[in-house]
């Protein structure tokens, strides 16, 4: 090949390998501007139903004073409730005196400071109010209500919640079986009527039919604190995740209803988010009961928005965490309460009638969590800690493990061996995390995926 | 390369092909152990830190050694 030849082909290749780069940086970053910016990671897999079956017979709503809080007492029997409280105020004032780290009054302070804006609301309460608070409607403003397409309102819905805190966001056509039958003693139905309501004599909390879609959220809880649980510390990651779900539900609300739509924001009254969120694709149901997230494992916060604005819906995903969960165990194995289960596969067995029957899970023993919670004095979230899913995103370790766990199952074990060789999961000092240098809120809003 | 009087032997050291390749995952090894290293101190998992800290220098130390290992031996010259 003559000179001449070699550099006319050389600036011929690198024309055409410069074009193509070009065309396809542009092709990248006008898909990362539409809708693609909610896609999850590589190995998460969408799916036309969630895994864990439901047995359309037996899956009903659920009562919510059935649930552990509304139903502790009855569940541990008064006495053992009143000795628990005892035990509990003891060990609280020797903690305060010995100074324990995590238990000392400054540590408690955090923790109770954190709930302030979750204390302010309630199943149709504060920022959680079924109907407008501060917003214009359209029609108070003279015009017409958001009329775009569901695609584009799915990409509004998801940007502004993300905008307003959410971790991840996913949008289900609602199945009312999620939702609660009772609540606060009154019954929750569905009416055909154009805004919700609540009839304080007639004892009904009104959703209107028109609501057919469901927005879940999940946010981010401090994994730096919740490793020192069970702790004050600890504790406040669970309480500032509250808080934070109860502005961002007011916020979305607020937003959908500027648009023109009904909107109802909820975070763990009104229905099981656990539900909305595998349905809406935002993660799969694991060992603990609770939802296993591909981008932040089970650390995060729940919440949800019902919704009459037409959304483009999510999917449900699958990533390996039924095949990961049967392997693991170490929730079960860490739990200082004993109250998750060591089945190796998941059933419709429920352990007690806190659980609502009728679909497929690892059931728990709740009262005797909930018992723990007094017993520490403050809370517990082990099980979220030690979960090897739960994971900050500094190394490309975690990505890798995630990903092969996705995708070769059979690995699991080995991971989770390996995850405790490498000392992950074990309790922070609570005394440390006074020390560190924390991000705003105590989160990297720039880790996981936008979901 | 040694001097002797007017004359200069020069010694060719050929390495294995396999070495090249050895070498470039000896690398990727390193870079990945040390992504470990720092990211696990970047997320206070002290555990984690001191067993990637201890498996980089032992890969690193290891490769050296690998590496001075990889020549081919020359072969023995009839002359």
């Amino acid at each position: 090949m003559k000179r001449r030849d070699f550099f006319l082909s050389t600036l011929t290749t690198g024309g055409i390998a410069a074009t193509s780069g070009f065309y396809a940086c542009n092709q990248h970053l006008n898909k990362k501007n539409a809708s693609s910016q909610f896609s999850r990671p590589w190995w998460v897999k969408r799916i036309n139903k969630p895994l864990l079956k439901i047995d359309d017979t037996l899956y009903k709503r659920f009562d919510s004073k059935a649930n552990v809080f509304g139903s502790f007492i009855k569940y541990i029997g008064r006495e053992n409730f009143l000795k628990l409280r005892q035990k509990s105020r003891n060990k609280t004032e020797k903690f305060f005196k010995e100074k324990k780290p995590g238990f000392r009054i400054e540590d408690r302070a955090l923790a109770e400071a954190a709930w302030v804006l979750s204390r302010t609301g309630g199943l149709d309460r504060g920022m959680r109010s079924w109907n407008r608070q501060f917003v214009r409607t359209p029609q108070e403003k003279g015009i017409k209500r958001y009329s775009g397409s569901p695609e584009r309102a799915a990409l509004l819905v998801k940007q502004a919640a993300r905008y307003y805190g959410a971790a991840t966001v996913g949008i289900t056509q609602l199945d009312r079986r999620h939702i609660n039958a009772r609540e606060r003693g009154m019954d929750i139905i569905f009416e055909k009527v154009n805004e919700p309501y609540q009839d304080e004599k007639e004892k009904k909390l009104v959703i209107p039919d028109k609501c057919k879609y469901a927005i879940a959220l999940s946010l981010q809880m401090s994994l730096d604190n919740i490793q020192c649980s069970p702790s004050g510390i600890g504790s406040a990651g669970s309480s500032l995740g509250y808080s934070r779900a109860e502005y961002l539900v007011g916020a979305l609300a607020e937003f959908i209803r500027a648009l023109g739509y009904t909107a109802i924001p909820s975070v763990n009254d009104l229905g099981s988010s656990v539900a909305i969120a595998v349905d809406a694709g935002l993660g799969e149901l694991s060992r603990t009961n609770r939802l296993i997230t591909p981008e932040f494992g089970p650390n995060v916060r729940l919440a949800k928005v019902l919704t009459d604005l037409p959304l483009k819906t999510d999917k449900p995903i699958r990533f390996g965490i039924l095949e990961f969960c049967k392997v693991c165990k170490r929730c079960a194995e860490q739990c200082p309460a004993k109250a998750l289960s060591f089945k190796d596969e998941p059933d419709f067995e429920v352990r007690g009638l806190w659980n609502n029957p009728g679909h497929q899970a690892w059931f728990e023993e709740s009262p005797r969590c909930l018992s723990y919670w007094q017993e520490s004095t403050s809370g517990c979230s082990r099980c979220i800690a030690v979960c090897p899913w739960a994971k900050k995103d500094k190394t490309i370790i975690h990505e890798i493990v995630k990903a092969s766990s996705a995708k070769i199952p059979l690995l699991g074990g080995f991971f989770t061996t390996m995850d405790e060789t490498f000392g992950y999961g074990e309790q922070k000092d609570p005394e440390k995390w006074w020390h560190m240098n924390l991000p705003e809120y105590g989160i990297d809003t720039t880790s996981g995926g936008k979901g | 390369m040694k001097k002797n009087n007017s004359y200069l032997n020069i010694k060719i050291r050929k390495r294995a092909w396999y070495i090249w390749f050895l070498w470039f995952i000896w690398i990727i090894w390193i870079v990945f152990w040390i992504d470990v290293t720092l990211g696990s101190l970047k997320e206070f998992e002290n555990r984690a830190f001191m067993i990637s800290l201890a498996i980089t220098i032992i890969s690193i130390i290891f490769g050296i050694i690998l590496w001075h290992l990889g020549y081919k031996k020359p072969k023995k010259s009839n002359h």
